[in-house]
């Protein structure tokens, strides 16, 4: 039984890991931080797993527990000064070094980093719906899921902040040219 | 600028992930951290889990009216316990069988958990009738007015303890009715307020949503929601009074509220993102409510750090009975979901 939860998790752990860094790390825009929320959220997954409880849907559990623990660290964080905050987002968090040759990859270019500071531009409302679908890949009803909405209040919420990205972005459909 | 942009800028975001060292490394530290499933945990001030006050209340009243039925010969007193306001027992059961429950008790404390208890009981009392469809203007009053007089009992009880260290007890009743108050008067609101909208034949939800249209459901408050909501209110003043006793051991009461309060955090957690079944406003309640736990703890903390100790003991309590709040809400939310003659719901917009 417990090889078989074992292997369980360490498929989901395969598949999501990824997906639940990246989302940590844009939320909070520093690399340590996020590896710790993304450690965090598969320990939860694994004790769920450990004390029988059966998962239904992984990438909403996780993608749940991470929207919480990121809530919790803007808690504990508040008392920093602007400018601490400040700081902590301009270094290259986006940036990892290469294990073979000890170089620095930037793994966000200048498209990437637009799209990312415009999608924290937009109404908190707005922002996960819009990463879960597009960067994720996550239906209306998943999203809703994760949110605690409605899968028509997901759609809703998708479908105006991208008309509020393309506003602030200034993209448009090809067949708008 | 077209929308090859976007799609470029996303498939950056998407080339975002861990190094292969980070990722093994998490794997690893996650198999060799000492797993913990969450238990019950134990009252911070007493050796009285304060979640079972309720319970310890109920086995007590379940020992005492049987033998008063032995000793009286009447099989009408045994059966009118559960009784509901609609019924020809009812009358029996809270004007004859419960205070005599209360006259067996004989310290202030049991007195005060007892009241508690009958409090929330008139709280569940409610929330069936709302269900069944038979919470009439008579019954509500009557139920209103047992809630106040349960409540004044407790308060006059709160109000002749002693307060002293040995006396946390009272705290432990009075952060559980508060808690229980709170969360039966939102559940309420929210059967009320479900049964409103089943009733309305005029709303046509899908076309509103279909126009982009987000609905916001205002649930107005009941009257008996509201009195619980008040009478928890009170009692918070009449323990607040109290706080100008020493405070000892405070760290150390923290550490057990935060520890509770992580527990809840994982227990909610764990059980909402698994049932998919679950998506009231009870339930995502639970969220604010842990939510507003952690903020009341953070705030006890600060206050202690600053030198204000009886305001941080009062906001440690608030944590606490925030914490016992989102664990309920939980509870009545799923039991919600689960009674199958309310099935339409509506989602309250943030």
């Amino acid at each position: 039984m417990k090889v078989n939860i074992k292997s369980t998790f360490e498929a989901i752990y395969v598949d999501e890991s990824d997906a639940i860094f990246r989302f940590c790390l844009l939320r909070v825009s520093n690399r340590e931080q996020a590896l710790d929320i993304t450690q965090e959220t598969f320990l939860r997954m694994w004790q769920s797993l450990q004390s029988g409880k059966e998962i239904l849907n992984a990438k909403a559990f996780l993608f749940t527990v991470a929207r919480r623990l990121i809530i919790d660290w803007y808690r504990k964080k508040k008392s920093l000064s602007l400018d601490a905050m400040l700081f902590e987002g301009q270094e290259s968090s986006y940036d990892v070094i290469d294990e073979k040759t000890g170089d620095s990859i930037t793994l966000l270019k200048s498209e990437g980093r637009y799209l990312v500071d415009k999608i924290n531009e937009l109404e908190e409302s707005y922002r996960d719906p819009l990463y879960l679908r597009f960067v994720e890949d996550l239906s209306p009803p998943e999203i809703g899921k994760i949110l605690g909405i409605s899968a028509n209040s997901a759609s809703v919420r998708i479908n105006r902040g991208l008309a509020e990205l393309r506003k602030i972005t200034g993209y448009k459909l090809e067949e708008d040219e | 600028m077209n929308d090859k942009n976007l799609k470029n800028g996303i498939n950056e975001i998407k080339n975002i992930k861990m190094t292969n060292a980070e990722k093994e490394h998490i794997f690893e530290n996650i198999f060799n951290l000492k797993s913990k499933v969450a238990q019950p945990t134990e009252s911070p001030w007493s050796i009285f889990a304060f979640v079972s006050v309720t319970k310890r209340n109920q086995l007590v009243y379940y020992i005492i009216i049987p033998l008063v039925l032995l000793l009286s010969g009447s099989g009408v007193v045994f059966a009118s316990q559960d009784s509901l306001p609609d019924s020809m027992l009812y009358p029996i059961k809270v004007s004859v069988v419960e205070p005599i429950g209360g006259a067996l008790k004989f310290s202030l404390n049991k007195k005060a958990k007892y009241e508690s208890s009958l409090a929330t009981k008139r709280l569940v009392e409610a929330e069936t009738l709302v269900n069944q469809g038979k919470l009439d203007k008579v019954k509500e009053d009557k139920i209103n007015n047992l809630l106040t007089k349960h409540t004044n009992a407790l308060n006059v009880a709160i109000n002749e303890a002693i307060p002293d260290d040995a006396n946390d007890e009272m705290d432990i009743v009075a952060t559980d009715f508060r808690a229980q108050m709170n969360a039966h008067a939102k559940v309420l609101d929210v059967l009320s307020d479900k049964k409103e909208r089943k009733d309305e034949k005029n709303k046509d939800i899908e076309t509103e949503l279909e126009a982009g249209v987000e609905l916001e459901a205002d649930i107005s408050n009941t009257k008996i929601s509201n009195t619980a909501r008040l009478s928890a209110d009170t009692i918070k003043d009449s323990s607040s009074n109290k706080n100008d006793k020493k405070i000892k051991n405070f760290k150390e009461k923290e550490d057990k509220v935060r520890f509770i309060v992580e527990d809840v955090d994982k227990n909610i957690n764990s059980t909402l993102v698994n049932d998919d079944t679950v998506k009231d406003s009870v339930s995502e309640d639970s969220f604010k409510k842990l939510d507003q736990a952690k903020a009341y703890l953070y705030d006890a903390e600060k206050k202690d750090e600053e030198g204000k100790h009886e305001e941080a003991y009062d906001s440690l309590l608030d944590s606490l009975v925030s914490a016992n709040e989102a664990n309920i809400l939980l509870e009545e939310g799923q039991k919600i979901e689960k009674n199958k003659e309310i099935t339409d719901f509506l989602e309250i917009e943030d």
